[in-house]
């Protein structure tokens, strides 16, 4: 009976589908910070989320969607730009960040500027040097649409699309963005094996990292500096631009260690390109709390153990990819 | 008995009318009038008042806390509430509680599409007032208040409260001479974002509001 049992836990207790979120989370991760209670998850407001979130209808001159600095194949990130690209060619203060398991989040941007997941997607649709849009234009645009009618009328009962609707449909799909198959978790489930490598470079990381970049999600969400010295080209001093205080100068959000293979390069303002290099300059910087000090071959061991936290089963996931039924609803606007 | 206990207690149910309106040189603010005093003109004046409740004698004898009314000058501000009880004075919240502040998107009067949101960090507008005066050093002399922020120590919301009586009409002023007096536009033309000089404006503010 106890092996039955035992058996039952193995195969079923990984993920639960709870009812009351409508979402699958993964059996590891702690209680989410968002309130599906306010934003109940529904096939249909996930789907219109989704057509929003890769049509450039919400940008000002119907280039620029989410997906234009958060792809699908880069966990959402923007691989290969180290600051954000806009419109008009305009380029941004810090590089996209990576969207995955938002509902962990407790704050959103670099700066943790955005209090909540539901208003994030306000700044950049508003931003001079993102999409550059106004929310009454873009409320007009989708209400011309056929195609968002029909949308709205299948998630909301109503095809009359709002301020709310408009949010809550984004959160819905950004909430689905969900990284829990990596090697590490498949790992952690019995189903894989680590090597000697991957095993001493977790070692290297419960003693080096995991206090920022904690398990499971690999970060607290929480803000702290990364010692890197200012660029006086930008002049970026995180969360102290918002909160005004002296000792938030120079805290950003710690990112996720998920999927680092994906969303290079790194840091805020995406200065580095190799996680050698990040990894070198948390061995050598004295501005931290406590500086890493690694031999070549534990660098090494800790890069492969980095590694199993890709998840590629996210990354090309089709459920997240760009909706074929907005193909010929763009442009018409 | 029972009836009697029911008489005396819900003693009546009547519609209270509820009036918001600005005050400027002792009279209702009109939005791009030149004022002749020193040529300053509004283009826009909005501020959200919450938390609405009557009292009778400090104690609280119904409020309105679904209600976040944005009053908007281009508008009429009225509003006829269901009263059930006496009251002796009225008490609200200018601006928007830190709770609804970081509990994400909603409609009607709270929806960002009125302006009272600031979409690069989170949080309303408690209080907007725009316009131009010669004494502006800005382009075409422009200025633009905008009070608000829920977190600490720049938390904006203020609470007024005022002696109001049942069965009259209420007309809550905000004597926004006497607050424009506190602020030099010379050298702030423009304060968008939280903070100390927020929280001092708003305060006064506060202490702006008349029922006649």
């Amino acid at each position: 009976m106890s092996r039955v049992l035992f058996c039952f836990f193995v195969f079923v207790g990984f993920a639960f589908y709870d009812s009351s979120i409508g979402i699958v989370t993964p059996y590891n991760f702690p209680d989410t910070e968002y309130n599906f209670s306010n934003n109940p998850i529904d096939e249909n407001k996930i789907s219109l989320g989704r057509s929003l979130f890769y049509d450039p209808i919400l940008s000002k001159d119907s280039a620029i969607s989410c997906a234009s600095c958060h792809s699908s194949f880069n966990a959402f990130a923007h691989t290969d730009h180290s600051l954000s690209h806009g419109i008009n060619d305009s380029i941004g203060r810090r590089n996209a960040p990576a969207l995955f398991n938002l509902a962990w989040h407790k704050s959103f941007m670099w700066d943790g500027a955005i209090n909540h997941l539901d208003m994030q997607s306000l700044a950049p649709m508003t931003s001079e040097l993102e999409m550059e849009e106004s929310l009454e234009h873009i409320l007009v645009k989708l209400r011309r649409s056929n195609y968002y009618k029909k949308k709205v009328y299948d998630a909301y009962n109503d095809s009359i699309i709002d301020t709310p609707k408009m949010l809550k449909s984004l959160s819905q799909f950004l909430l689905t963005l969900i990284s829990s198959n990596s090697k590490f978790d498949k790992v952690l489930k019995g189903e894989k094996r680590f090597t000697d490598k991957e095993k001493k470079g977790y070692l290297i990381y419960q003693n080096n990292c995991a206090q920022c970049h904690t398990q499971p999600l690999f970060s607290s969400y929480d803000f702290e500096t990364n010692g890197l010295a200012i660029d006086t080209t930008l002049n970026d001093y995180g969360k102290f631009e918002i909160s005004g205080n002296p000792k938030d100068s120079l805290l950003f959000k710690i990112p996720s260690l998920r999927n680092l293979s994906y969303t290079y390069p790194y840091m805020h303002d995406g200065r580095f390109n190799s996680l050698n290099q990040v990894i070198n300059h948390y061995d050598t910087d004295t501005v931290l709390f406590q500086s890493i000090q690694l031999n070549q071959t534990q660098k090494v061991d800790l890069i492969s153990f980095l590694l199993t936290l890709n998840d590629s089963i996210f990354v090309f996931d089709q459920k997240h990819r760009f909706p074929l039924e907005l193909i010929g609803q763009q442009y018409l606007y | 008995m029972l009836f009697a206990f029911l008489f005396l207690n819900s003693a009546f149910s009547q519609t209270t009318y509820l009036k918001f309106d600005v005050l400027f040189e002792d009279e209702s603010l009109e939005l791009n009038k030149n004022y002749t005093s020193d040529s300053i003109q509004f283009t826009k004046l909005q501020f959200y008042i919450s938390n609405l409740t009557f009292l009778k004698d400090s104690i609280e004898v119904q409020s309105f806390d679904s209600i976040f009314y944005l009053v908007d000058m281009t508008k009429n501000n009225e509003l006829n509430l269901n009263l059930d009880y006496d009251f002796t004075h009225l008490s609200f919240d200018l601006g928007i509680d830190s709770l609804t502040n970081v509990s994400g998107a909603f409609g009607d009067n709270l929806d960002p599409i009125h302006g009272m949101y600031w979409t690069w960090q989170s949080g309303y507008i408690n209080f907007k007032i725009e316009g131009s005066s010669p004494v502006c050093k800005t382009r075409k002399n422009q200025f633009q208040i905008h009070l608000g922020g829920y977190q600490f120590p720049f938390n904006c919301i203020q609470s007024v409260k005022l002696e109001a009586h049942s069965n009259k009409d209420i007309v809550v002023l905000l004597n926004l001479e006497k607050w424009m007096n506190e602020i030099d536009l010379s050298t702030i033309p423009s304060l968008m974002s939280p903070s100390e000089l927020s929280v001092r404006l708003s305060a006064t503010l506060s202490n702006s509001f008349i029922i006649k």
